[in-house]
């Protein structure tokens, strides 16, 4: 398994070719997923007891946030792999994945402050979670800074990698000292919004939109990584013949 | 009308689709964007070193 | 004794500098790198020392990667290059002894006198090396090939800036060290009078000889004495502190910067007691925050400047420490002097004595915190112009759990609640960076002298 994932994945040559036979696979799997998710969660899920038909925001905002995280995860991953073990893949991966980290992690956000607007009558509250993600945000958009002022590539693969990893390192930290600020200051009623346990009715499509988020994060990664691969590339022969 | 409505949610829930989708269509053009100018640039420098 | 370096490529901008360079030095040999301006000679010679890696290719010392036993073979290797790698606030001396230190070389003061005499500079002994002239800059840069016999000297361009007296004598050094069975690489437009027995033109892209595949041979790793290390690092510490503090404008403006931000607040929000004994714990922290993060900015600048990182990149020393002790010496110089005022600007806050106490204890736990943090974010710039307000973009999100942590202890303290979690906290945290701090800064300097 993992020598079969060695062969596919690591040359740029192989990899441009696998997944040219997945994007198909996933953009079908993303419209299944999505239509599925969007169509039950906006008309068929029962509606929420305490928020009403205003709960349905959860199937945006709730995906969003999880693949924010999820691509940092990821990214954190991929700079542990250019590090230690100079994976040139590893290293496009985790380029191309920033951008898409930033705009969900935006898009988490401003989801989430939309559903506050009748949930809790104002735009912003500065509870534990909303926090969190707004950090995230910081962290994203530092690293697009970083990888934008360096201009030799190995070294911007590098020094990109080191601030992920910083970031890996210290997101728990500062997501349960958040936690923990946003207790100290609100005191111990419970943060008006507790999650309540979800039915399976509402459950099932909250899971196929978390799914089909993913798929769409994997399909724009792929579409991006066979560019920025193409170019790293572009003086040797595969690519001169993937092209023509 | 209800569905527009969502029982008095509507302007949120459906900007926040709207939202969405915008961001999802975004990050596919860009996608395509960089493609075409990829292709670009790397034909033009195949022209260049014969 | 053998280095050879087989198959070196190295691209800039996608465009081949040089490629498929390859060469075998035994003892005594000499490798002269000729070609015009801009053909790689210093990239060359850089990468041969193992500032930066080749885009393909290896070099090896002993039959042995240069990155796999690097500690082995900085210790065999001086290298001099365009940058003389001295501290211009501190004295020709101070100079030898840091160079000295980094060498992890124990020398008495008689020999170091003596090394001053041989470079012509005994007479300069005392003077900062800002108003030495650049010939003399030069022979004290060429110091370290005297405190130390090394069996690799790699030169880049060593004759620039000396008179004919100068280019004398260090050629002669070059005979001597070939005649002790040294290797030599040097780069220069000169023709050298030395007995060349290799030569390399970049430009015209000879393949010089045919490298011999080499069976590694077992090298000794340099045995770590806790004595002189512990010595070395001190010596480092004690130097780094002294270029600090004779700069009194780069130490003394975080502290002023800090006076300022705090003094800002009231006059943003008003006199009100009450209001500013509540927000005084948030004032305070950002204040030392937004000072600190500045003052980082310029940790690694006039190293990078006087080729001094290069020094630190390639000493016998482990860099870590070499980190540890020039963030230390930072966070004493620009950190600990705001820490000690902060009392006088708590009082102007109306903060109670309880609070006064904690809040000197919570700087002192977590500015060093603030300060590794901002080492790493500091050593990722290197090398890059004018990145303004990059640093604390990137740090200060990092900033935020010592910035909770401070401030809920302070308020604690406003309320006499017990405060021993909070520090443990807070210890926890420095320990935490201290351990991770280091190992990630020398990644990023190491990444930076590569450019």
């Amino acid at each position: 398994m993992l020598h079969w994932l060695n062969q596919r994945f690591l040359s740029p040559k192989l990899f441009y070719e696998t997944s040219t036979a997945m994007l198909p696979w996933l953009v079908a799997l993303f419209t299944l997923t999505f239509a599925y998710g969007l169509i039950d969660g906006l008309f068929f899920a029962p509606a929420d007891y305490q928020q009403g038909d205003g709960f349905r925001i959860i199937y945006v905002h709730v995906p969003s946030a999880f693949t924010a995280m999820a691509i940092y995860a990821v990214m954190a991953c991929c700079a542990v792999m250019t590090l230690v073990w100079r994976i040139k893949i590893a290293a496009v991966c985790m380029a191309c994945s920033a951008p898409l980290g930033a705009w969900f992690t935006l898009l988490a956000l401003v989801t989430g402050s939309i559903w506050g607007k009748p949930m809790w009558g104002t735009f912003w509250v500065w509870d534990a979670r909303l926090t969190s993600v707004l950090i995230l945000l910081f962290l994203f958009l530092g690293f697009l800074a970083l990888q934008s002022v360096i201009i030799e590539q190995r070294n911007r693969d590098r020094a990109t990698s080191v601030l992920a990893i910083i970031g890996i390192i210290n997101l728990p930290i500062i997501h349960y000292s958040v936690i923990w600020w946003n207790t100290l200051h609100q005191g111990p009623t419970i943060s008006k919004f507790a999650t309540p346990s979800i039915a399976p009715s509402m459950l099932y499509p909250l899971l196929a939109m978390i799914a089909a988020f993913l798929f769409f994060y994997v399909f724009i990664l792929l579409l991006r990584m066979r560019n920025q691969l193409l170019l790293r590339d572009s003086q040797t022969t595969w690519v001169k013949e993937a092209l023509q | 009308m209800s569905i527009l409505h969502m029982g008095g949610y509507g302007a949120y829930i459906w900007s926040t689709y709207g939202l969405t989708l915008l961001v999802f269509g975004f990050n596919v053009f860009r996608a395509w964007q960089e493609k075409r100018y990829v292709r670009k640039i790397i034909l033009q420098q195949i022209k260049q070193t014969p | 004794m053998k280095l050879t370096f087989h198959n070196v490529t190295f691209e800039r901008a996608s465009r081949p500098l040089f490629s498929h360079i390859q060469g075998e030095l035994q003892a005594g040999d000499c490798l002269h790198i000729q070609g015009a301006n801009g053909s790689g000679k210093s990239t060359l010679l850089r990468i041969l020392a193992g500032l930066m890696e080749p885009q393909a290719g290896t070099v090896c010392w002993q039959g042995h990667s240069i990155f796999a036993v690097r500690a082995s073979y900085q210790q065999q290797l001086h290298y001099i290059g365009h940058k003389n790698g001295i501290k211009p606030p501190l004295t020709t001396y101070e100079n030898i002894q840091l160079q000295c230190a980094l060498r992890n070389g124990e020398h008495t003061p008689e020999e170091l006198e003596a090394i001053l005499k041989q470079l012509r500079l005994e007479n300069l002994r005392d003077t900062q090396a800002m108003h030495l002239s650049a010939g003399q800059l030069r022979r004290l840069s060429l110091a370290k090939l005297l405190l130390q016999k090394t069996a690799v000297w790699i030169l880049d361009e060593p004759l620039t800036a000396l008179d004919s007296a100068g280019q004398d004598y260090l050629l002669q050094l070059c005979q001597e060290h070939l005649a002790q069975q040294g290797i030599l690489i040097i780069a220069t437009h000169q023709d050298l009078a030395l007995e060349k027995i290799k030569t390399v033109h970049l430009n015209k892209k000879t393949v010089p000889m045919p490298s011999l595949a080499v069976k590694p041979t077992p090298l000794d790793e340099p045995m770590p004495n806790l004595a002189t290390l512990s010595r070395s690092i001190a010596t480092t510490f004690y130097h780094e502190i002294k270029t600090i503090l004779r700069q009194a404008c780069s130490w003394l403006t975080p502290l002023l910067f800090f006076v300022i931000v705090v003094c800002l607040f009231p006059l943003a929000l008003g006199p009100d007691p009450v209001l500013l004994h509540t927000i005084a714990p948030g004032i305070l922290w950002v204040a030392a925050l937004l000072a600190t993060i500045i003052s980082m900015g310029n940790v690694f600048r006039q190293d990078e400047q006087e080729g001094y990182l290069d020094l630190l990149a390639l000493s016998p020393l482990p860099l870590s420490l070499l980190i540890l002790s020039k963030l230390l010496s930072h966070w004493a110089t620009h950190c600990l002097p705001f820490i000690l005022i902060s009392p006088v600007l708590g009082a102007l806050l109306q903060l109670t004595l309880l609070q006064e106490l904690t809040l000197i204890t919570a700087l002192l736990l977590g500015t060093p915190v603030l300060c590794l943090l901002g080492g790493v974010g500091a050593a990722l710039l290197v090398g890059l112009r004018n990145h303004g307000l990059l640093l604390p973009i990137l740090i200060m999100p990092f900033y935020i759990p010592v910035l909770i942590f401070g401030t809920s202890a302070l308020l604690a303290a406003g309320f006499t609640q017990p405060l021993s979690g909070y520090f443990a906290i807070m210890g926890a945290l420095f320990l935490l960076s201290s351990a991770c701090a280091p190992f990630l800064t020398s990644i990023a300097l190491r990444n930076g002298v590569s450019q």
